[in-house]
């Protein structure tokens, strides 16, 4: 009887398991022989609307200045464009630096500075985001370095009165630091070149990522504005946009670099942070999406359950484990004689491989071979992200959240005080 | 957007590469085993594994019959002594566990699956009634190898679909497809002498973290080192 | 050798014949051959100059690096070795190795206004700094004129011509790559294209277009049922027809096709998951966006961007943008009826072409 129920609930386990690892497969070989959609990215020359570069900023003394830089150098119509640096209570030096650039380049950049409310990342771009008008709100983290043209190619899409929301792709400067730095470069590859590129052709949800990216104001204002009670407003926003009949679009060739955590400390909690934020748009979501509104395709909701469940994909696993486990010691065997063999040494090559062909094969779209070699020790990423996600979500699960000010959760800062970076290539 | 436009002839050639090859394994797959009965038998002696070694015979949906070589001798479970002195090991290890460097936090983490596999291992042997494994010694080395059989005819199947269809010469794609085969048909043969050894000499205490970790994850693991490998490859056209 | 020593030695070789495959990631680790930042181009969406910029830079940095004693009418080779020549016109031996099968292989550049007879090949870049015209069937690499360019009928280009004050076309060219001027690109029937970029891009025979007459407007609502305001837009679930000379107010999604009848006046975008069909004279003031096709009748006019996932046909004497508000053109493949005027970029990712005009 208990063996029963556990062969069951192994079998729903295996089940749901299969479900992503299918879908690996089906979003790497889309990516490799699909037809990519990238309608946005001739526009190039247009009627520009007004847009408000939203950049939040707690503690961002070290690079601010680089950002700053970066988006004053845009080749955007300046009587169009303004940069708004959202100073969240910092205690180091970035609210001077902020007003510097504010007072040296007058019109151009109006900085928001915080002194109270909730904090947080999603409260700073709520109350700041009230205070500008504009038809699009791009965002970006202080530490990332666009290109000359990042903002055109960004507010493209949204000549489409039918995006909400666009994504850029995120790339790793810092890529040469540690081994988990060129690891977290190579997943970073297989989820953007591969992933979100394959959701896009296939129409389904590319996920709006919070940064390197931009939504327009009516829409966000249309769905209740920027959520302040959650870790992942990138996700919650990228829902309550869908469910209103709002498209994310995701365009690859609009590149920006970022610094990914270069130690397994940081790794992990920002990793536990993003499942914590994900989970919770699991729980708002999922029924939601379930429902199906009239507007949206049983197969785009399929994968909106599919991306809102990739962080409980880990403590699932974990979970089979333990009950496949258990059945081993009991001498249960699922299935029989070859079937058993054959089911369980597939499931056991295909199922753990699926992650390895996708950031593989997006390497090599991206032309970087040799890295391509330290695919094996991938392998210590996903057991960090695996225990850190089952981690976070226990915790989500059994730990009430303290009742406290939010506060915010950011990666550590890596560049010196000049925010020297590498230079964007013509 | 850089993509990749696979010729038909070469969705050709993996299908019947992929398929073909999957079907030579199945036929090499007994006089594979034949050799392996052999090492077996060769390393036996050495070795000090008694009882000799046997064949399981294993009928693939009516069609064929699998053979796979296995040793005949017999584990026992673990002693009181030897439940109380792993388990003063994996304490001590699970202490030691605390002091490894944050730089190392994925063997860290790896150490205490393994020490966790293995207390839970413990656990059972403790508290299960004597005799209850379900498991013997000869099964389990029989049940590991003819994993070992079932992952290389998949091989050719998932390389055709994973690997066949890049823009690398042929004779590259052959090249690696014969180094894993070659590799993982050393490999099986080796690893299932290790696993039997430690068991019979430790006791059955030590096969479930054997087989859950060092078991089918040994091949992902040597599958995905060569694939890596073999991706690194510049295209055929840049070559040329 | 005692069992445990035999044992020892087998759990070795194992390991190594294990760690045999991850020697390449070892080394890769140990020693990187790949670990710099994905290379991140700026893109140059907007630039559809940018090889020309870049040509014109190279060439003045290498004349002003040319021996000073070093006539005005030469032939040799530039100081990165490439050999060229320089003159007000070409030299007849130099001509007919054009004219040869092969083509010339030096780059040109003519300092005096230049006419040729046609048929000639140029396999480096051409530049003119005064007026040049080819001749019909050319075949260039590249063209840089700073002034006015005219391509004779049936011209190849391969890969990118630009102009400083006007571009002229002949029928049946082919204008590979990039294709920009900085006043006007006038492109004769039957001209294939990739990118083109200008102020102004016409397709001749406009002139002999009659015009519609002025529409009578006459309001119009979209029904309610099947729509609903999704923010700044009207969503309508399945198809839409608009029709005769009715105006709308408002950004539209419709999830199904839009066909706008004559006269029809759109002040706003549009956007369709299916085809959308333009009459004879409608008007769409802002961005027409389909996931399919984007066809247009007569005299339409649209104010951009306009893309297709798919196609854009735009019938004759088609207005796409403004000179004080230049726009995009974009789709997989574009066809451009006679008389059509855009003000911007025309980018077709699979190939453009105008239509043939009338004997």
């Amino acid at each position: 009887m208990i063996g029963a129920i556990l062969v069951t609930v192994l079998a729903a386990i295996v089940a749901v398991i299969l479900i992503y690892t299918i879908r690996h497969y089906t979003f790497t070989i889309n990516r490799l022989v699909g037809q990519h959609r990238q309608p946005y990215v001739d526009i190039g020359v247009a009627d520009w609307p007004e847009v408000v570069v939203l950049v939040p900023a707690h503690n961002e003394a070290k690079v601010i200045g680089g950002m700053l830089d970066a988006l004053l150098e845009q080749d955007y119509p300046p009587d169009r464009l303004t940069i708004v640096p959202i100073n969240d209570r910092s205690t180091d030096a970035t609210a001077a630096i902020v007003d510097r650039y504010a007072a040296a380049h007058p019109g151009r950049i109006a900085p928001f500075h915080r002194t109270d409310g909730v904090g947080g990342k999603a409260a700073a771009l709520r109350d700041a985001a009230a205070n500008f008008g504009g038809q699009v709100h791009l965002v970006f983290d202080a530490d990332y370095l666009p290109g000359q043209s990042l903002v055109k190619q960004l507010v493209a899409p949204f000549f489409d009165p039918e995006v909400g929301a666009v994504m850029g792709r995120v790339v790793p400067h810092n890529v040469s630091r540690s081994l988990l730095t060129r690891l977290l470069d190579l997943e970073r590859a297989g989820g953007y070149q591969v992933d979100q590129q394959a959701r896009m052709n296939l129409r389904l949800v590319p996920q709006y990522g919070g940064t390197v990216g931009g939504v327009r104001r009516a829409a966000v204002e249309a769905v209740g504005g920027w959520s302040a009670d959650t870790l992942a407003e990138d996700t919650d926003m990228t829902y309550r946009l869908v469910l209103a009949g709002w498209e994310i679009v995701y365009q690859n060739r609009s590149e920006c670099y970022e610094e990914v955590p270069e130690n397994w400390p940081t790794r992990i909690r920002q990793i536990m942070r993003w499942t914590q934020g994900h989970n919770q748009s699991l729980w708002r979501y999922w029924w939601p999406l379930l429902k199906r509104p009239g507007h949206l395709r049983p197969g785009l909701v399929l994968d909106g359950l599919l991306l809102l469940g990739v962080f409980a994909v880990g403590p699932l696993l974990l979970v089979g484990w333990g009950v496949a486990i258990a059945l081993f010691f009991m001498g249960v065997i699922p299935l029989h004689g070859f079937v058993a063999l054959l089911g369980i040494t597939a499931y056991g090559t295909l199922g753990n491989f699926a992650a390895f062909f996708e950031v593989a094969t997006a390497a090599r779209l991206d032309g970087t071979l040799g890295r391509i070699r330290i695919l094996p020790f991938l392998a210590f990423g996903f057991l960090v992200s695996l225990v850190s996600v089952s981690r976070a979500t226990l915790a989500q699960i059994f730990l009430p959240r303290p009742r406290q000010p939010r506060q915010w959760d950011k990666t550590e800062r890596y560049r010196g005080d000049n925010g020297a970076a590498p230079k964007v290539h013509q | 957007m850089v993509g990749m436009a696979i010729p038909r002839t070469t969705i050709l050639i993996a299908t019947v590469l992929g398929l073909g090859g999957a079907v030579a394994v199945v036929a090499a797959l007994n006089p594979l085993a034949e050799l392996w009965a052999r090492a077996f038998e060769a390393l036996a002696g050495p070795l000090g594994i008694p009882g000799g070694v046997a064949m399981q015979g294993t009928s693939v949906l009516g069609l064929h019959t699998l053979q796979t070589p296995f040793y005949l001798l017999q584990a026992a479970p673990p002693s009181a002594l030897m439940l109380r002195n792993v388990a003063i090991v994996a304490g001590l290890l699970l202490l030691a566990t605390i002091v490894v460097p944050q730089r190392f936090v994925p063997l860290r983490y790896f150490l205490r699956f393994l020490i966790l596999l293995q207390g839970i291992s413990l656990g059972y042997f403790a508290l299960a009634p004597a005799g209850g494994f379900p498991y013997t010694l000869p099964s389990y080395v029989a049940g590991l190898v003819g994993m070992g059989q079932v992952v290389l005819v998949l091989l050719p199947v998932i390389l055709a679909i994973t690997y066949y269809l890049f823009d690398i010469s042929w004779a590259r794609k052959l090249l690696l497809s014969i180094l894993l085969l070659g590799h993982l048909a050393v490999m099986i043969p080796l690893q299932a002498t290790v696993h039997a050894w430690l068991i019979a000499r430790g006791s059955l205490l030590f096969l479930p973290p054997l087989f859950l970790v060092f078991g089918i994850l040994v091949h992902v693991l040597v599958f995905v080192a060569f694939y890596g490998w073999g991706m690194s490859w510049p295209s055929a056209r840049r070559r040329a | 050798m005692s069992q445990t020593t035999t044992f020892l030695l087998v759990l070795l070789g194992t390991v190594a014949w294990f760690l045999l495959p991850l020697l390449p990631a070892i080394r890769e680790l140990l020693w990187p051959t790949d670990i710099a930042p994905l290379r991140v181009a700026d893109r140059d969406a907007a630039n559809v100059a940018l090889f020309a910029q870049g040509f014109r830079t190279y060439l003045h940095r290498q004349l002003e690096f040319l021996p000073t004693d070093t006539p005005e009418e030469s032939v040799g080779v530039l100081p990165d070795r490439t050999p060229y020549v320089r003159g007000r016109r070409l030299p007849d031996s130099l001509l007919d190795e054009a004219r040869l099968e092969g083509g010339l292989d030096r780059l040109v550049v003519l300092t005096g206004p230049a006419t040729l007879a046609g048929g000639e090949t140029f396999l480096r870049e051409l530049y003119a700094s005064r007026g040049f015209a080819g001749g019909p069937r050319g075949v260039y690499r590249a063209v840089l004129g700073d002034a006015g360019i005219t391509l004779g009928p049936g011209t190849l280009v391969l890969r990118w011509v630009h102009a400083r004050s006007d571009l002229l076309v002949g029928n049946g060219s082919l204008l590979s790559g990039r294709a920009s001027a900085d006043q006007a690109i006038r492109l004769g029937g039957e001209v294939g294209f990739d990118r083109l970029g200008a102020r102004t891009i016409i397709v001749a025979g406009g002139a002999s277009l009659p015009d519609l007459p002025a529409p009578v407007p006459e309001p119009f609502i979209v029904p309610e049922t099947g729509s609903r305001v999704v923010g700044d837009h009207l969503r309508v679930e399945g198809d839409l027809h608009v029709p005769r000379n009715a105006v709308l107010t408002g950004n539209l999604v419709v999830t199904g096709k839009v066909a706008m009848g004559p006269g029809a006046h759109l002040v706003g975008s549009l956007k369709a998951h299916q085809e959308i069909e333009l009459g004879d004279g409608a008007r769409i003031d802002g961005a027409v966006v389909s996931r399919t096709t984007v066809t247009s009748a007569f005299r339409v006019a649209m104010g951009g961007p306009v893309v297709a996932e798919q196609e854009i046909r735009l019938g004759p004497g088609n207005t796409v943008g403004l000179q004080h508000r230049p726009t995009s053109l974009a789709a997989r493949r574009i066809e451009l009826g006679i008389g059509t005027t855009i003000h911007g970029l025309i980018t077709a990712s699979e190939g453009g072409v105008t239509t043939k005009l009338p004997e």
